[in-house]
């Protein structure tokens, strides 16, 4: 039998190398944030034939509105600006979104196929935007400590007791969430691409993967405790807990990676199809997935061996 | 007991077929052609129900909008909540007296009130709900002038100029130069209230001038406005200009300015001049937003998402492709590497896709982007269930365990790793679809997600649990098929 277990050291050390440059990236160099979180506006523009994106971003230029041009696909781009003035001077009168917007249709519009040169208008006010920071860290915050209840609850294994296992599952889940927040952070700002922006929908694929982790290390954890009360082994735990538990690894690893493997092939197909707006979330579901996967089988179970290895050589 | 299951799963199964194809059977009996969409008044109902799937701002085209309620603008008296109650109200006239199908209006955390209006642009979201819309009556007062002759304009509580700058002259420090459609505020005077609001108005409509034959608005108002206006109007014919004006405000805007020729002591009057004779739909939205009534405070819009109809269907298109390419690859898959019990399971995925349509339908829910993707989610955990037990059921039938003993100890002891998965994932379902509810700030976007998921692990996980469960016993009864290769397997007890 393969012995994971045995070189859990070299599993962490492979995680540490993922996370400890993201973390870097989001220490000094933050993330790409999108206009939900800065506040501003955004524009999709779908252009004639013929237009390319430096005449749009020239166009904007005169505007003098902070614009940022990003390529979105056959004849699209997304315009990203300050904050502009969206109430109207005074009846009668435009307001700068409107004359700006108009602008965007008579010089770059009709796109081919007709409908709207500007597809979507989204204003954000500065103080939405502070305080969604700090909502989505406090959603990602409660959910994880419900689900430790939960756990604490469901895994109580004589023997082990009944926090390890909450508290293995939730430092894989913050192994994943770093992953995917660093990945990203690197994405947005070390490579500058539009799709390591952090949106709205970015917390809701977070919170996504943070149920996914437990998800997958439940089902090991559950092959844990199975094997523990039905493998006529209260007294085999002590004798050789880390053999139990990579036994369990084993017996459950072709589910793991085959469960993972649908929801990847799904997420692929969103990723290559759906419409640019939930291409990042789709990445980022997939990225958290992989990294769920990875981090329930070589962390999370791992993780409880070493503590418990740690608790008995302290006695 | 398996012959009731099964009975209760085949009559699930018909109903949710009926609910998903409703749409179908309506016009087959209303005499519609297939191959066309559905127009906005033939809406297929049941029993007085709607069954139709309800699509979200950014599927079918149209705007959201976030309004604030300014704290320092409410009277005296008026708590934030009766405040977000009332402008509640206000809006949902408003939207109605436009006519806009299926806009709803609905208060957001402690001082915000979304409306969300299908198939409308932002420009005319932004002209119908975006106003604060106090109407004023004012009159002229000598204003005292300010250093090099320039106007000093009062601030109101919320801290706007009561007279916004574009009707104040250019010589007295403003940005007016005076049109035929847009008249300034006369030299060295200011507006002053006279007590009279658009809380007092009891209808506005359109209508058109008997001598001139112009388009103009008629207010009428209370018994109260209209005794204010008669006593303030009474000496006013005879006084020199300005002071012989009347002018009426929305906001800081002036709207109106008239020589009262003789007192205004009837309570019914027209307006008429600049926007409200040459922009129709200017008008329109004026008696909209002036029959609605007063709102509560000052409002300013903070948030906005806009979709054109285009796109909207462009995405719906896409949402669908990649679902079904994905439901694809996840049946080859499992058919390929688990065989019978695959197929099986593709069964059991047909079964909670129609489960859910139909669910979506009855709720109803409103389908987005997001909701799809949660959906589509959905499907990966519903297929993971089936991996779990059938990677049991093939550990149990190499134990040489026989068919029927091997599915049922698959099924007993794939499933609280099942339950308890699944449960985990609701917690995060739950503290998405409810956060709204105990923080200040709410997020659509994720709401729409949480419900589609949530809804999708409660089905799937019966789904999974159960109907895999009967078909899998009904299947292995069948001798054909308790052959070793189908079940991907050396050999079969």
């Amino acid at each position: 039998m393969k012995d994971i277990l045995g070189k859990r050291n070299y599993f962490f050390l492979l995680s540490l190398i993922i996370i400890v440059p993201g973390m870097i990236s989001m220490a000094t160099m933050g993330f790409r944030l999108g206009i939900a979180f800065t506040g501003g506006n955004r524009i999709t523009l779908h252009y004639r034939s013929g237009v390319t994106p430096t005449d749009i971003q020239k166009e904007m230029d005169n505007f003098h509105v902070d614009a940022i041009i990003q390529d979105a696909g056959p004849n699209r781009v997304i315009i990203t600006t300050k904050p502009l003035d969206t109430t109207p001077p005074s009846t009668g009168h435009k307001a700068q979104d409107q004359v700006i917007r108009e602008d965007l249709t008579q010089k770059f519009g009709p796109p081919p196929g007709g409908g709207q040169t500007v597809e979507t208008f989204d204003t954000v006010g500065p103080q939405v935007a502070s305080q969604l920071v700090y909502t989505a860290a406090l959603l990602i915050a409660i959910a994880s400590f419900l689900i430790v209840l939960y756990l604490a609850l469901r895994f109580s294994v004589p023997g082990v007791g009944r926090w390890k296992f909450a508290i293995s599952a939730i430092v894989a889940l913050l192994h994943d969430v770093f992953v995917l927040t660093g990945i990203f952070s690197i994405l947005g700002r070390v490579f500058n691409l539009a799709i390591g922006e952090i949106d709205l929908l970015f917390v809701t694929a977070t919170l996504t993967v943070v149920g996914f982790s437990v998800h997958d290390t439940i089902v090991i954890f559950d092959r844990i405790r199975e094997n523990l009360r039905f493998g006529g082994a209260q007294r085999l735990i002590k004798a050789n807990f880390e053999s139990v538990v990579n036994l369990s690894i084993i017996q459950s690893l072709a589910r793991s990676l085959n469960t993972s493997l649908t929801v990847i092939f799904v997420l692929l197909s969103l990723f290559l199809i759906a419409p640019t707006s939930i291409k990042g979330f789709a990445l980022a579901l997939l990225i958290g997935i992989v990294s769920g996967t990875y981090s329930s089988i070589f962390n999370a179970s791992p993780l409880l061996v070493a503590w418990r290895d740690w608790e008995t050589s302290k006695r | 007991m398996n012959r009731w299951l099964g009975l209760a799963v085949l009559a699930v199964a018909l109903i949710a077929i009926f609910i998903d194809g409703y749409s179908y059977i309506y016009r087959y009996f209303n005499h519609i052609s297939f191959s066309q969409p559905l127009q906005k008044t033939q809406v297929p109902t049941l029993f007085g129900r709607e069954l139709v799937l309800q699509k979200g701002l950014d599927l079918q085209g149209g705007t959201e909008v976030v309004l604030q309620i300014d704290p320092r603008s409410l009277p005296a008296g008026v708590t934030m909540q009766q405040a977000q109650d009332s402008t509640v109200s206000v809006m949902e006239k408003r939207v109605n007296n436009i006519g806009v199908r299926e806009a709803v209006v609905q208060s957001q955390g402690s001082n915000r009130v979304v409306v969300q209006l299908p198939g409308v642009d932002f420009d005319r979201a932004r002209e119908l709900v975006g106003k604060t819309a106090k109407l004023t009556f004012r009159t002229w007062k000598k204003a005292t002038p300010g250093l090099g002759g320039k106007l000093i304009v009062p601030k109101d509580a919320a801290g706007d100029p009561i007279v916004a700058p574009d009707y104040v002259p250019v010589s007295e420090g403003g940005t007016c130069i005076g049109t035929a459609t847009k008249e300034c505020i006369p030299i060295g005077y200011l507006p002053q209230e006279i007590g009279v609001d658009g809380s007092m108005i009891t209808s506005a409509s359109e209508s058109t001038d008997q001598t001139t034959n112009q388009p103009n608005v008629s207010i009428s108002l209370n018994d109260q406005g209209a005794t204010i206006l008669g006593n303030v109007t009474q000496n006013m014919p005879s006084q020199p200009a300005p002071l012989n004006q009347l002018a009426i405000f929305l906001d800081n805007q002036m709207i109106n300015n008239a020589v009262v020729q003789q007192p205004l002591t009837a309570g019914t009057f027209e307006i008429h001049g600049g926007n409200i004779s040459t922009d129709p739909v200017y008008r329109k939205n004026l008696v909209a937003t002036l029959s609605a009534g007063r709102l509560p405070g000052k409002i300013t819009i903070v948030e906005s998402n806009s979709v054109g109809a285009t796109l909207g269907f462009d995405s719906v298109r896409r949402g669908l492709e990649a679902g079904a390419l994905g439901l694809a690859v996840v049946v080859l898959f499992m058919i390929s590497y688990y065989r019978l019990p695959g197929a099986v399971a593709t069964m059991a995925l047909i079964f909670y896709a129609a489960v859910t349509l139909a669910m979506y339908k009855l709720i109803p829910v409103t389908i987005t982007l997001a909701g799809i993707a949660g959906f589509v989610l959905s499907v990966g955990m519903a297929v993971d269930a089936n991996v779990l037990i059938f990677e049991r059921l093939r550990e149990e039938l190499r134990n040489g365990r026989s068919l029927a003993a091997a599915a049922q100890a698959a099924h007993d002891r794939a499933l609280p790793a099942i339950r308890d998965s699944n449960i985990s994932t609701l917690i995060t379902c739950a503290v998405l679809f409810l956060h709204d509810r105990f923080l200040p700030v709410g997020f659509t976007v994720a709401k729409g997600f949480a419900l589609t998921l949530g809804i999708g692990v409660v089905i799937s996980f019966v789904s999974a649990v159960y109907v895999t469960q009967l078909l899998l016993q009904m299947v292995i009864r069948v001798r054909a098929f308790r052959e070793a290769r189908l079940f991907a397997v050396e050999r079969v007890q």
